[in-house]
């Protein structure tokens, strides 16, 4: 038991005193109050087999409830991930192995360590959400009602993916598929047990579903047997009385399970060598090789290269070399395209794209594609960097948007399609330029994606509008925003190295 | 306790790695004192030592520990008894030197009572008074070497293990080394690996040295005639 405290004392402090826990932790802490639902949103209980139910919001609530989800679950994955890798990365591992302390104790410990710091974190969350309703709200809100509703949705997936994930760590081989598997076989059992209706299921997610849902349609939603009214402000009891197979309920739950997909795929791309796994190691070799290509010749002239031909170059050689994300991105583009009609929105769509696009620009924050630092050598002008990059990835998601864009100009108008393209280059901005200036590419794309989450969909309910995705942040907002990348680049400057944040 | 005297015997120790195969067949006894585990690189020192230090299991032969053989149902009893100091060592850069030496201390069983008194005497033996509240991170390789030796020392190990433990550290700190190890091999079996022959001159009583997983030659320390560096 002594070593076990130790253990755990040791690796909390080891933890919080990251720079990427005290960053993630002000950047979760930030965001957090862009959660709330706006003043005058639904409230509404729900209870499973009849067991005391718990108070949350109504459609803003659940959709940021399975976008908290699955996001803070990533920067968890981020995070608290590691731990044991790093072991064994730095040679310490071996000197532990040779301590009279059972396997099981390192990993219980750390799953303990990691528990408290997330705990330490959905505090502080609870406590700005707390603050912030009350001031919204006054103290008509309800402080306990607001803890009930939030303690849990932040919770619940902060603790869930991020012991799943130090669990994933420890028991798996350097096997990516292994891990790969692991992570499927879990995020589809937490699908499936929401199906099923089960009084376990981790209550964001069982939200959402009620949330997409309604989205498809009353008379099609097996949800909407329960009675969910989301514009009725009143606390509304809810009775779970079993789902009714409809064609849109299967439409939701497909789309789901796509979007899903979208997110584990990005979810795994924080596993190493998950790409070699799904490519056969095509990717990464077909990566090394851009450099040798014809197109990348500009760059090895003393003289300034031509920006369109860079960026041209940029673009084919990135799309080229990840011919398999690519293809897996328009396919499942397409199919979130062909799904929209049946009543599904499309800022549901776009949270699936959205989900491609961040994946893509993870990829290039991971490995970079080999010219980079080809790039930043021989032309040695980082700004221009800055821009290719942006330019290279919002013409690739240009390219495997063009779905969306046709969808929303035939359903929604040319206004929207233009909001549309607007948000899809603001995401581009505010991504690269975070995982650049981070100083820690991994962290900043874990920032920037939940920032661009939270801010774009979590709109006045229930109607999750495109044009959020345009929407103008308040000069609070990227006030913030702009301190944690300054923070950030600040401790990638003290720390010296991108690598210390992973 | 595992019965019988204070005697590590290896018997007919092999290791393989696919193909190649690091340790062919070594038989030796260690007793306490100071020992040096020589050879050139690939010799098989740094796999005989993993072996001891219970991180990578033998192919084939055994290990006796007081006479018993190394089994998974008596291997932590000896794992408590030993202190490893790696030959690349990297401790958690976020704790700090002292919270370390504490973290390891309890790791290693010891008491709360006997905890206090046990770290400050390595933070004295080892000259670490200036770096206890220094992070991991922050300090020098010599300095981590320090804390590395401090580390293995703390719970008066009986078998004690040194793979390169002088690199990076002052002609001042190797001295005090020095007096550690004789020290310590009054009472222990101190298995030093090294290329740095001086270090060990009138310490080590017995020098064995490994060539192409082979014993060479086992025989009391004549480091003038030794030729591994």
């Amino acid at each position: 038991m002594s070593a076990l405290v130790a253990l755990t004392h040791a690796e909390l402090i080891t933890l919080v005193r990251r720079p990427a826990f005290v960053i993630s932790a002000l950047c979760i802490l930030a965001f957090s109050t862009l959660l709330l639902p706006a003043p005058g949103a639904a409230y509404s209980i729900i209870t499973y087999d009849g067991r005391p139910g718990l108070l949350l919001g109504g459609a803003a609530g659940s959709t940021s409830a399975l976008l908290v989800a699955v996001l803070l679950g990533l920067v968890a994955f981020f995070v608290f991930g590691g731990t044991i890798r790093r072991d064994r990365r730095n040679g310490f591992g071996r000197f532990l192995a040779a301590l009279a302390v059972p396997t099981s104790s390192f990993v219980v410990s750390r799953a303990v360590a990691c528990a408290i710091g997330l705990l330490l974190v959905a505090l502080g969350v609870a406590v700005v959400l707390c603050a912030e309703g009350v001031l919204r709200n006054g103290a008509s809100f309800g402080i306990v009602e607001f803890l009930r509703c939030y303690v849990p949705t932040v919770t619940a997936p902060l603790v869930l993916f991020g012991c799943l994930a130090v669990i994933i760590d420890a028991f798996t081989p350097d096997s990516s598929a292994v891990r790969v598997t692991i992570a499927l076989v879990a995020w589809f059992g937490v699908l499936a047990s929401s199906i099923a209706g089960s009084a376990f299921v981790p209550i964001p997610i069982a939200l959402a579903f009620a949330e997409i849902a309604q989205q498809a349609g009353p008379s099609t939603s097996g949800m909407a047997a329960i009675g969910y009214v989301p514009a009725n402000p009143h606390v509304i009891p809810f009775h779970w009385t079993g789902l009714a197979i409809t064609a849109g309920f299967i439409l939701s739950r497909v789309y789901l399970i796509l979007a899903s997909f979208a997110i584990l795929w990005l979810c795994s791309l924080a596993f190493d060598r998950f790409k070699k796994a799904i490519s056969g190691g095509g990717i990464y070799l077909a990566q090394h090789s851009i450099v040798q290509t014809p197109a990348y010749a500009p760059l090895a002239s003393p003289l300034r290269p031509n920006l369109v031909h860079h960026i041209v170059a940029d673009l084919a050689c990135g799309m080229r070399a990840q011919r398999t994300a690519t293809i897996l991105a328009i396919a499942l583009a397409a199919m979130a395209a062909l799904i929209a009609p049946w009543g599904l929105s499309i800022a549901k769509m776009i949270l699936l794209l959205d989900a491609i696009v961040i994946s893509r620009i993870l990829w290039l924050g991971e490995f970079g594609i080999p010219g980079d630092r080809f790039t930043e050598t021989i032309a040695g002008c980082a700004r221009d960097w800055v821009l290719w990059k942006w330019l290279d990835i919002f013409g690739f998601s240009s390219v495997i948007s063009l779905p969306v864009i046709f969808v929303a100009l035939i359903h929604q108008g040319p206004a929207a399609a233009c909001g549309f393209i607007i948000g899809m280059a603001f995401i581009a901005a505010l991504l690269s330029l975070a995982a650049r200036w981070s100083g820690g590419a991994v962290l900043g794309l874990a920032v920037a994606a939940l920032w661009w989450y939270v801010t774009a969909l979590n709109t006045p309910p229930p109607v999750l509008d495109i044009a959020a995705i345009a929407q103008t942040p308040s000069a609070l907002q990227l006030a913030v925003f702009a301190a944690l990348v300054a923070a950030a680049l600040a401790v990638g400057r003290i720390t010296g190295a991108r690598g210390a944040f992973r | 306790m595992i019965a019988g005297d204070t005697a590590l015997d290896f018997v007919e120790l092999r290791k393989r790695f696919g193909q190649h195969e690091a340790l062919k067949g070594i038989s030796t006894s260690l007793r306490p004192g100071v020992t040096a585990l020589l050879g050139p690189n690939g010799a098989g020192k740094s796999t005989l030592m993993h072996i001891i230090a219970t991180i990578s299991s033998p192919t084939s032969g055994e290990v006796r520990w007081r006479g018993e053989r190394l089994t998974s149902k008596n291997i932590d009893r000896f794992r408590r008894e030993l202190g490893y100091v790696p030959q690349q060592f990297a401790g958690y850069p976020q704790l700090t030197v002292g919270e370390f030496i504490r973290y390891i201390g309890r790791l290693r069983g010891l008491s709360s009572g006997d905890l206090r008194g046990r770290v400050e005497r390595s933070i004295e033996s080892f000259a670490l008074q200036p770096f206890v509240r220094t992070r991991m991170g922050a300090c020098s390789p010599g300095t981590l070497q320090r804390v590395a030796l401090a580390q293995a020392l703390i719970a008066d190990p009986t078998v004690l293990l040194l793979d390169e433990p002088t690199a990076g550290v002052d002609p001042n700190n190797r001295n005090a080394l020095g007096d550690v190890m004789r020290d310590a091999g009054k009472r222990a079996i101190v298995l030093v690996c090294t290329h740095i022959l001086s270090d060990l001159d009138g310490l080590a009583t017995r020098a064995i040295v490994l060539e192409d997983g082979r014993l060479a030659s086992d025989s009391p320390t004549n480091f003038e005639s030794a030729n591994y560096g």
